[in-house]
């Protein structure tokens, strides 16, 4: 028995998937950095980076680029990814449910409504923000109270998701239908599909810290977070206090969605694929899952946003194609894990 | 050790009057208690105020003098600890994550698993003779291995009191001799069981004490051959039982064959 393998109960070596999980997202965004309308070589990304890192000032259009354009759109992407990827998993073991993630829980619609809601009001980014939070955190405890019905009645709390879900869903429509036809409506429409192109530096100073923090909160407790699936009392018999546990955690990965929506709308998808991914290739304990989470969620959301900015003309909509790829990569996942789907 | 329950009432619901009333009884080291009655009687509702789930409405319960709702999960887990009924659906935490789960209460929030805690585990892995399906996950087990992997977890702590919820319910023949040989192993090892169970059969084999509750919230605590009789088990349960020895190859038991629904309920 060595003890590379007891902590998860896979044959991976750990100092190989620690690695992997590093570097993986680096390479990503070194060639995000590159790729795009005007190609840079990798080579002058890197030398760009040292430049920026070693502070001087832009030199060149590349610098230019890669600071204004490519690198805050390509780090929200990251955080967002990050962040849809976690608050995925942290939910999935919440609600002991495979198939919770901040979209079928509402979480995501709820917080789209108050981030909408705030617009018409005219509110700024950080109204926007706590707007998105508040009316996130009201989707989840409703939910959660629906759900709750039947304790082990895993699908009830989907469908009250569901529900949750199409109930702001609606109040979004009505909050369009409200909007000013010539300002509001394209800028709420627009939001809504979904981009990294408010990426600058004043949103992701307002937008970037609850989640970062947020990630490290769940980093640092990723092991206590194994106790959210047990049952109520099976927790509390380990001798721990599972209802602050709990909040904590609701609190915490709503916090993480509400910043993600308000910033780059509704991305659907991320939180379900990709825990779910990270569940075949390292397993569901959170001390291998979290990390994992985070590194292939902010690799993964920055191709996609790379593809998203590069493939046509025009840039498609973020949420348009972490569906299109989300759904057949489900659909295989499901097939694939047969019986051991499950949270 | 000893567990004492002294004039213990709990309600759900204060007006509806109490589910368990006056319930007294005490435990010693390495001693079974059998918790049984009808379904609705409240035994579970017992267990779970034994741990301190459910606050009692009136009275005390202690280990050894200590108040038991009186202490932090903390401490009071490292001495008492708990085996949930087995759900449909466990989590797909491998056999040695589920055990070393068991520890979380020693380990402090922002840390992982340090090496005593996984020793602890390791031990009670080989002495559970789990070391075969040790990285297995726990959503492909049968329904006997789970219930060895939750009892597993609830030793990895050396508890004294041992409280299991319908241990062998669900299972086939041989994994009930399992889970229930292993619970009478434990008690030989000192730790006291309690468990309840739908089977008059099974408690009169391995317990030494039941306690019996009625759905009116009276009961009956002695030793196991005082407490499972034909009268009250009409008395209890509502029907009418032959109590006999059966003998064979193996020696003589005693088993309990309900016969009919009690005309006369209490």
């Amino acid at each position: 028995m060595n003890d590379l393998i007891k902590t998860n109960g896979k044959k991976s070596s750990s100092a190989f998937t620690r690695i992997f999980l590093i570097v993986f997202p680096i390479i990503v965004l070194i060639i995000g950095l590159a790729v795009g309308r005007i190609g840079i070589g990798i080579d002058e990304v890197i030398v760009s980076i040292g430049r920026l890192f070693s502070g001087q000032e832009a030199s060149g259009m590349n610098d230019v680029v890669i600071r204004s354009m490519r690198l805050p759109r390509l780090l929200l992407a990251a955080l967002a990814g990050a962040g849809l990827s976690v608050s995925g998993a942290i939910f999935q073991g919440l609600f002991s449910n495979p198939l919770a993630t901040p979209d079928t829980l509402g979480v995501a619609s709820g917080s789209g409504f108050g981030a909408v809601l705030a617009m018409l009001i005219g509110l700024n980014m950080t109204g926007i923000q706590l707007m998105a939070v508040i009316f996130g955190i009201l989707a989840v405890v409703i939910t959660a109270l629906f759900g709750k019905a039947a304790p082990e009645g895993r699908i009830n709390m989907v469908l009250a998701g569901i529900m949750v879900g199409s109930l702001f869903s609606a109040l979004i429509s009505l909050v369009k239908f409200t909007a000013d036809t010539e300002s509001q409506l394209p800028a709420i429409t627009y939001w809504l599909l979904g981009g990294m192109d408010s990426a600058g530096i004043s949103t992701l100073a307002i937008g970037a810290p609850p989640i970062i923090i947020c990630l490290i909160f769940f980093f640092l407790i990723r092991y206590r977070t194994n106790l959210l699936p047990l049952q109520e009392d099976e927790a509390r018999s380990m001798g721990v206090n599972i209802k602050r546990l709990r909040n904590v955690c609701i609190v915490g990965a709503t916090m993480i969605t509400a910043s993600c929506v308000s910033m780059c709308g509704q991305v659907g998808w991320v939180g379900l694929i990709v825990p779910h991914f990270c569940r075949m290739l390292f397993g569901s304990n959170n001390v291998k899952l979290i990390p994992a989470s985070i590194s292939i969620g902010a690799g993964f959301m920055m191709i996609v946003d790379t593809l998203a900015r590069t493939i046509s003309p025009k840039e498609i909509p973020i949420s348009v194609l972490t569906a299109i790829i989300g759904a057949p990569f489900f659909i295989l996942m499901l097939k694939k894990k047969g019986s051991r789907f499950s949270g | 050790m000893r567990l004492t329950v002294s004039h213990c009432y709990f309600s759900y619901d204060k007006h509806a009057g109490s589910l368990l009333e006056d319930i007294s009884f005490d435990l010693a080291s390495g001693e079974k208690l059998a918790v049984m009655g009808q379904n609705g009687a409240g035994k579970t509702t017992l267990l779970r105020c034994l741990c301190g789930f459910l606050k009692w409405d009136k009275g005390t319960a202690s280990i050894d003098g200590k108040d038991i709702s009186a202490q932090s999960s903390e401490k009071l887990f490292k001495i008492l600890s708990y085996v949930p009924q087995k759900r449909i659906m466990p989590p797909d935490l491998s056999v040695y994550d589920m055990i070393l789960l068991g520890r979380a209460g020693n380990i402090s929030v922002f840390s992982l698993p340090g090496s005593a805690d996984k020793e602890a585990a390791d031990k009670v892995i080989e002495r559970m003779g789990l070391s075969n399906i040790a990285y297995k996950s726990c959503n492909e087990l049968s329904g006997g291995q789970y219930q060895m992997v939750l009892i597993a977890r609830a030793i990895v702590n050396d508890p004294k009191v041992m409280i299991l919820d319908e241990p062998e319910s669900n299972l086939d023949y041989q994994n009930q001799l399992l889970v229930l040989e292993t619970i009478d192993r434990l008690s030989k090892e000192g730790i006291s069981c309690i468990f309840n169970t739908h089977f008059p059969g099974n408690a009169v084999r391995w317990a030494d004490k039941a306690l019996m509750i009625a759905l009116d919230g009276s009961y009956v605590f002695d030793d196991i051959e005082n407490v499972i009789t034909e009268d009250n088990m009409r008395k209890y349960y509502g029907v009418d039982v032959c109590i006999g020895k059966v003998s064979g190859e193996f020696g003589e038991y005693t088993d309990i064959i309900p016969v009919r629904r009690s005309i006369i309920r209490a």
